[in-house]
């Protein structure tokens, strides 16, 4: 059967196929550091939240996961508020651009992203797509419809969507970093002031002398 | 190995994507309203006349228990040199020696003055060149030897055993931060 059908192949169809299957090994590839960049991301900024609670866990300060966690919150609220400073200014930077560039011009409905659009390639994508067993997939290049353009007027609106962006980013990444933190605590406060009975046993590990006799079991 | 289980996670991580940003989208709207109320508590904190970002009592504790522990460390540290030998010092005999071979006189006395004759300027002639005379220092110094150092104020040998102590100067009794304007 197997057979049958490489021979039904063509010599244009087998070369298709080994295209494929390295676009898609690539795919896997990129999808996969992109995986690991998050997770990594996510294990580095979860480091600060061992910081902030070593010295009060080391000295007995906090005692159970409920203290552990209580405490760990505060700190990351405000880690989160500090954080986000950066990024609210960077927008308020932004919005004072666009209330005085729109006091000076009266453009006040002025659409910021397609002006920012202007900036970039634009493609026409018509003619492109085709179907496949129902599914639709890309078959060919899309033309340029339209090539960057510059224009100075309309330099405060790049400025805006510039800041708002990075901004944006920002506020991103640091909600990330909050919500790496809020893991970590998770599993530490339960780890940490876990015990366990694995491998002890009554009869064998006695390291205290009871005061009473203990009763009898079962 | 390794390699593979980092990809496959990696893969994982990729899959979920979409719920991280959703979280992240949940924790951003949670960002907005964390940054108003820590900042109503900032406000708060400023007019009380508190610091801005307060230390928790948490860490407080933590801090008095850490500083107890390294200063009864340092205290042991410092029981542990006391009971072992004592240190060698070091003593630096100071042996200054003049090139000119005059001490420093006391004060209060006139300096030492050499015995120099100062040889006659000879007349000029046409023969030779009218010389200025040459003082009489030594050109190359040379330490010398221990017994040619001079002893530069010797303290007095004690007359009786009445008298042991020694006359020290008076020096002003006012602070010296006073007469700076008090700074400390």
């Amino acid at each position: 059967m197997t057979s049958s059908l490489f021979i039904a192949l063509t010599e244009t169809d087998k070369r298709a196929l080994i295209i494929l299957c390295i676009v898609a090994v690539i795919a896997f590839f990129i999808i996969a550091l992109i995986g690991v960049a998050i997770r990594r991301t996510m294990a580095y900024q979860a480091k600060r939240a061992g910081t902030m609670m070593h010295d009060a866990t080391v000295t007995y300060v906090v005692n159970t996961p409920q203290e552990f966690r209580k405490l760990a919150y505060k700190k990351s609220n405000r880690i989160l508020y500090r954080q986000t400073l950066a990024p609210f200014l960077l927008c308020l930077v932004g919005l004072l651009i666009w209330i005085i560039s729109n006091i000076v011009t009266k453009k006040w409905g002025e659409n910021l992203w397609a002006v920012w659009s202007e900036l970039f390639f634009e493609y026409d994508w018509t003619g492109c797509f085709v179907k496949v067993f129902g599914m639709t997939l890309i078959s060919d290049w899309p033309a340029v419809s339209r090539a960057p353009v510059f224009y100075v007027e309309h330099l405060p609106e790049y400025v805006e969507v510039a800041f708002f962006l990075v901004s944006g980013i920002y506020f991103a990444v640091v909600c990330q970093a909050y919500f790496s933190r809020f893991m970590w605590i998770q599993t530490h406060s339960r780890s940490i002031y876990e015990k366990s009975l694995e491998g002890f046993k009554a009869n064998e590990d006695i390291k205290i002398t009871p005061e009473q006799p203990l009763p009898p079991s079962d | 190995m390794n390699v593979l289980k980092e990809f496959g996670l990696g893969v994982l991580y990729a899959v979920l994507s979409p719920l991280i940003l959703a979280v992240i989208v949940i924790v951003a709207i949670f960002g907005v309203f964390n940054f108003l109320v820590q900042f109503i508590i900032m406000l708060v904190h400023f007019f009380q006349g508190k610091s801005l970002f307060p230390t928790f009592p948490e860490d407080k504790k933590a801090y008095d228990i850490l500083q107890r522990a390294l200063d009864k460390k340092r205290g042991v540290d410092a029981q542990q040199n006391v009971n072992a030998a004592p240190a060698a010092q070091n003593i630096y005999v100071q042996q200054n020696y003049y090139p000119s071979g005059t001490p420093v006189p006391p004060l209060g006395q006139q300096p030492y003055q050499p015995q120099y004759q100062q040889p006659l300027p000879q007349a000029p002639n046409s023969f030779q060149p009218y010389q200025q005379p040459q003082q009489a220092l030594p050109q190359q110094p040379q330490t010398p030897p221990y017994t040619q150092i001079p002893v530069i104020n010797a303290a007095p040998e004690p007359q009786n055993n009445a008298e042991t102590g020694v006359k020290l100067q008076d020096f002003p009794t006012t602070d010296i931060t006073e007469n700076n304007g008090g700074t400390k």
